[in-house]
């Protein structure tokens, strides 16, 4: 459960970095947002893996969070590459839902 | 060396590095891999493949119920060992050394007791899945420390694959969430970044781990320095405990008893083991006893010693879990045995090593090993197909495939392909091998085996697109259908396991449709390319040559 909450922190956190890229982060005239917003995306993200992290110290000794967290950040960092690949206009969205499952599965419980 | 002969930068050079040695050790590598990943659910594997066990449902009178089967097994033994059941394993795992057993290993007797009634269950002859576990850092059929020297070396490789993989990468972070499909040699080299550097924490933690398994193996030279040559003193030191005094074997413990004043076999009937478990609830908050250790069971001196199930530590030291001493008389707690924290170093390898073998409670963490292994595996996979996809343009040029491309191919599909084949063929063999069969833990280990280099042989003789479909086509079918063989030659179904929640067998077959279905992914994708690659085959005359020549280039062609 809790390394679901995690993964589901991790992913939205990775699709904000992604936002922050030249690649991904191109809006529909192909520029990219100002700084000022890029850093808002960064900042977001670092901050989602960094609650990704802490629902795993909640929940495990500080050596195994540590090494869950790593494991999570792989499957959420490849999810959202496969996002970006085969649907990236969906990648937002999905990236929303995902935070409101993580939300409401750690106020459920 | 450069054509225009300038000096080589040092990417290329990385480059250079990362091709060989990847390639050279990577279908060792590859098997290492996928066997360990396996390995991660090595209990799991154990108990699919005896399935005379899934009978036993675990309950809650476990714990009592194998005591009174002790009882009857082996009353005046000079200690039991107990491993009950858990989500790993579903039946009762016991080990006694009778009186006067010779020391060490062989003086030990073993049985599984139904965890239902106590009773002793026979199972047949099998090494299971310690057989897989075994062969991923020591191989088969030769001297266990060359097995290890090998693989120790490709280890040693395998980490500066990683090195200069990461030196070559040109764009690790441009590329951090790239994926290009269907297109040829740059979707490969996608993969094999994309499979590299999402797990590469994992990659490097279990390269390294695997080296400081081997540690005192490639490198004895430091401790041997500071303990004078003295392993035994080292590895006790490491371990966090006293080192037996100079001339004691390792296991002759059992003589000591704390209560010295109590003659050593005066008979006398043990408490009742309901209520140590209640005192190890309560005293742990909760945590579950994995396993009871009795010492000189039904005599005065008897002491009961009870371990958690599992560790919510990475860094405490191996069975440094949580631990309760009991008198086996009264059943009352006495003193915990010392306990010494691990060094930061020390804490610092045990971190790595505990991840390496999986030494944890948490099956969410082992679900999440056994995925980042699979995901390596397919590291080591894209990265051989590669290096044959690669050169494809040269070999059209050429206008004939040269040897040695043709012996990478063919290796790849024997390393890769023929490995999937051969481990669902063991599981086959475990069942289908009749049970009272002479030998038979080693016919099964041999069948592995030949039915590997029946692999080896089908890639040299087909083509090699043909080749790769056939023996994915294969593997798909015998993974996926072994929960079916489960059912049909004696194991407990599904819809049973998953009742019972009975979670190694229910695990381990689903587990095997998951690879079936991983394999599947890949023998449509080939199917879809041979399918577009007909049209240009028969365009060409039906030399066998040419044939295979339009087979080989059609992923290219087509993508």
């Amino acid at each position: 459960m809790n390394v679901w909450i995690a993964w589901l922190l991790a992913v939205p956190a990775f699709a904000a970095l992604s936002q922050a890229m030249e690649r991904h982060g191109a809006q529909d005239h192909g520029s990219l947002p100002p700084a000022r917003v890029l850093w808002i995306w960064r900042g977001a993200g670092v901050a989602l893996l960094l609650g990704a992290l802490a629902v795993c110290l909640h929940h495990w000794g500080t050596s195994v969070a540590v090494a869950a967290w790593i494991g999570v950040l792989t499957f959420a960092a490849l999810a959202v590459a496969l996002v970006l690949t085969y649907a990236e206009h969906r990648l937002r969205g999905l990236a929303w839902a995902s935070l409101v499952l993580a939300i409401v599965g750690m106020v459920t419980r | 060396m450069r054509a225009d002969g300038k000096p080589e930068g040092l990417r290329q050079s990385m480059s250079w590095l990362h091709t060989w040695s990847g390639l050279l050790l990577g279908w060792l590598l590859y098997a290492v891999f996928f066997t360990g990943t396996l390995s991660y659910f090595v209990d799991e594997i154990n108990d699919w493949m005896r399935p005379e066990l899934h009978t036993s449902v675990p309950q809650a009178d476990t714990a009592e119920k194998t005591m009174a089967g002790m009882q009857k097994l082996a009353p005046d033994a000079s200690s039991w060992t107990i491993s009950l059941p858990n989500e790993r394993k579903t039946a009762v795992d016991v080990s006694w050394r009778p009186q006067g057993a010779p020391q060490g290993r062989e003086g030990i007797q073993r049985a599984h007791l139904d965890a239902a009634t106590g009773e002793v269950i026979p199972v047949r002859e099998t090494r299971g899945g310690s057989f897989l576990y075994r062969f991923h850092f020591e191989l088969y059929a030769m001297p266990r420390v060359w097995g290890r020297w090998i693989v120790g070396i490709a280890t040693l490789v395998m980490f500066i694959a990683i090195i200069s993989g990461v030196i070559t990468h040109k764009k690790i972070f441009t590329d951090f969430f790239t994926f290009r499909p269907r297109k040829g040699q740059r979707s490969w080299l996608d993969a094999h970044n994309a499979t590299a550097v999402l797990a590469l924490p994992f990659h490097i933690v279990i390269t390294f781990s695997g080296l400081l398994l081997f540690m005192t193996m490639l490198m004895p030279w430091g401790a041997q320095a500071v303990y004078d040559g003295d392993m035994q003193r080292y590895f006790a030191d490491r371990r966090g405990v006293q080192a037996p005094p100079a001339g004691q074997q390792f296991g002759a413990r059992e003589g000591r008893g704390e209560g010295g004043t109590r003659p050593a076999r005066e008979p006398q009937a043990m408490a009742p083991i309901g209520p140590m478990l209640h005192i190890a609830q309560t005293h742990w908050q909760g945590g579950t006893v994995g396993s009871i250790t009795v010492q000189n069971p039904n005599t005065a001196r008897a002491t009961v010693e009870l371990r958690a199930q599992g560790a919510d530590s990475l860094t405490a030291n191996r069975g440094g879990g949580q631990r309760l001493m009991l008198d086996g008389v009264t059943g009352a707690m006495k003193d915990a045995p010392e306990a010494r924290p691990p060094s930061t170093v020390v804490a610092v390898m045990n971190s790595m090593i505990s991840v390496h073998l999986g030494r944890f409670a948490s099956p969410a963490v082992r679900w999440l090993l056994f995925l980042s292994g699979l995901v390596g595996t397919c590291m080591a996979a894209t990265g051989m197909v590669l290096w044959v996809v690669k050169r494809q343009p040269d070999r059209r040029k050429l206008g004939y495939t040269p040897k040695g491309h043709r012996l990478v191919e063919v290796l790849n599909v024997a390393a890769m392909g023929g490995l999937s084949v051969a481990v669902a063929g063991y599981f086959w063999l475990n069942r289908l091998l009749p049970v009272g069969l002479e030998a038979r833990a080693n016919a099964e280990i041999n069948g592995f085996f030949m039915i590997w280099l029946a692999c080896l042989v089908h890639a040299a003789v087909r083509p090699h697109a043909k080749a790769w479909l056939e023996q994915m086509a294969l593997a798909t079918v015998a993974f996926a259908l072994l929960p079916l063989l489960n059912v049909w030659t004696g194991g407990a179904g599904l819809w049973q396991t998953l009742a019972h929640s009975q979670w190694s067998v229910a695990g381990f077959d689903l587990m095997m449709l998951a690879l079936g279905g991983v394999h599947a992914a890949v023998v449509y994708k080939l199917w879809q390319r041979m399918k577009a690659a007909q049209p240009a085959s028969k365009n060409v005359p039906r030399s066998g040559v040419a044939v295979q020549k339009a087979v080989l280039q059609a992923p290219e062609n087509h993508s």
